[in-house]
This record gives C-alpha cells, structure tokens and sequence, in this order.
C-alpha cells in the first residue's frame, strides 16, 4: 500500500487540536505543558510526513530541532513549576492570578 | 496488512493524546502520553524515519516523560481536574474538530502544498528520510548554523534550570497573598 501525505497529515493535525484543546481548558500548569507537548508532537510529525512523502531532508531535521527545544523547554518549564510550588504552594492557574487582578 | 497496522498507530495516537486532556490525575494522563509517543513512533517508522523513530522513543518517552512524572511525584499525585461539564465539551470540540479537520484536509492539501512542493522533489535530488547518514551530513553542511544554536539553546537551558533550582526562598503560606 502507497502511503499517502494526507493518511498521515491527518493524525499530526489531530494531535495538535488535541494538545491546543488541553492547553486552554486544562486548569493546572502540568496538565498544561503536557498539551503543549502534545501539540510539539503533533507539529514534528507533520515535518516528518512532508519530509517522507517529498524525499526532502529539511522536514526531518526539522524535526530532530523540535525534539531539541522540546527536550529543553520541558527542563525550564518544569524547573520554574516545582519552584512555583514550593513558593506559591499551587500550581492551579485559578489560584495564580497574582498579576491578573 | 500495513493499513491495519496504520489504524492500530494512528488509534494509540489519537486515543492518547484524548487520554492525556480527559483522564482525571497526572499519572494516568502521562502514561497516556507515553502511549501517544509511541503512537506517534509507530507511525514514523511506517514513513521508513527509523532514525527519527527511535530518537523520538528515546528522548520523549526516555528523558521527558520521566521528567514529568518525577515532577508529578515531588508535587504530589493530586489534580484539580476540570468539571464534567468541560470535559463534555471538550470531548464535543475534539470530535467536531475531527470530523472538520478529517473532511477538509484533503482538500485544502491538494490545492495549494503540494503541487508546488512536487515540482521541488523532481528538480532536486531525492533525500531518503530512511538513510540515517543523511541526517549527519545535513546537519553538519546546510543546517550547520541552527545546530550550532540548538547547541547553546540547551546550553542555555541547562544553566537557566540551574539557577532556578538553586535559589534561596521562603515559603509563603496561602493566606499571606495579595
């Protein structure tokens, strides 16, 4: 069977609704940031799969970049959460609204 | 066959990533990323990205994942989940957006990527995603510039956690805030 751009775009499209959906309606910052992964995820596959059908190297390290940031972004982001905790004593967006009010 | 093998990647995909905004506590909502993850390796592996595949297994169900479940167990396992209510919509949105994105990306991707992107596949010559040393020789010819900033990205980064965790602070108690 010939794999086709769109049998795979549609996944990668979906996994990124997903993650965006989870990002806005998640209501503590874990929940959150696992949704911006998933949405990270979502857009990799999409590089791979034009990567893939185009026989094109870019999308791919393009790819191997987003790996990168996510890897790093995750070490920052969860760094400033624990330290939000133990500060704050919460990681509830509803409780975190000090420069809200 | 691989159509069936395409549907069991493409449901641990989507059923994960649905696991992760809908289960109550983080445990089961990181372990339904792990089955995401590894959905989402499936599926490249069935693009013949094998290097990317196993990259990607490595470092997001290796280094992330246990990252976020270590984060989970120093925090504590219990969440404020969002209420049934939300959930239901949630669950509306996603599946509206499925069926939305399922019927129109076909066609939005035939009219207007791919066209110009096949004339570009025929002029050039074909990079194989499945030749592992073809990902050396790019990184090191035409993406050598933004390797080189990834490289002080996660120099930047590791600092950054670093200060952060060290830090003195005082714990402020919940009624003290303004």
């Amino acid at each position: 069977m010939e794999h086709t751009l769109n049998q795979f775009l549609f996944p990668a499209l979906m996994l990124f609704a997903t993650g965006l959906l989870g990002a806005m309606f998640k209501r503590n910052l874990i929940s959150i940031f696992m949704g911006i992964e998933l949405m990270l995820c979502g857009a990799m596959l999409a590089f791979v799969a034009f990567a893939s059908v185009y026989n094109n190297m870019d999308g791919a390290v393009f790819a191997f970049f987003i790996l990168t940031i996510a890897a790093a972004e995750v070490a920052v982001g969860l760094a400033i959460i624990t330290r939000l905790f133990k500060v704050e004593n919460t990681i509830s967006t509803k409780e975190l609204n000090t420069l809200g009010d | 066959m691989q159509d069936i093998v395409y549907y069991i990647f493409c449901g641990m995909c989507l059923g994960g990533g649905l696991g992760v905004i809908l289960l109550p506590g983080y445990v089961n909502s990181a372990m339904s990323m792990l089955l995401s993850m590894l959905g989402v390796a499936g599926l490249m592996l069935m693009m013949k990205a094998y290097f990317l595949a196993f990259i990607m297994i490595m470092v997001y169900a290796g280094a992330v994942l246990v990252l976020f479940v270590f984060v989970v167990m120093l925090i504590g396992g219990k969440s404020d989940g969002i209420s049934n209510i939300r959930k239901g919509i949630l669950l509306l949105l996603w599946v509206g957006l499925g069926a939305v994105l399922g019927y129109f990306e076909p066609q939005i991707f035939k009219s207007c990527a791919v066209e110009h992107l096949k004339t570009t596949a025929e002029t050039v010559a074909p990079q194989y995603v499945e030749v592992a040393k073809n990902y050396g020789l790019i990184l090191f010819t035409k993406f050598m510039l933004p390797f080189q900033i990834a490289g002080v990205l996660l120099l930047g980064a590791m600092v950054g956690a670093i200060v952060i965790a060290k830090q003195k602070t005082t714990r402020k108690s919940r009624g003290d805030m303004v």
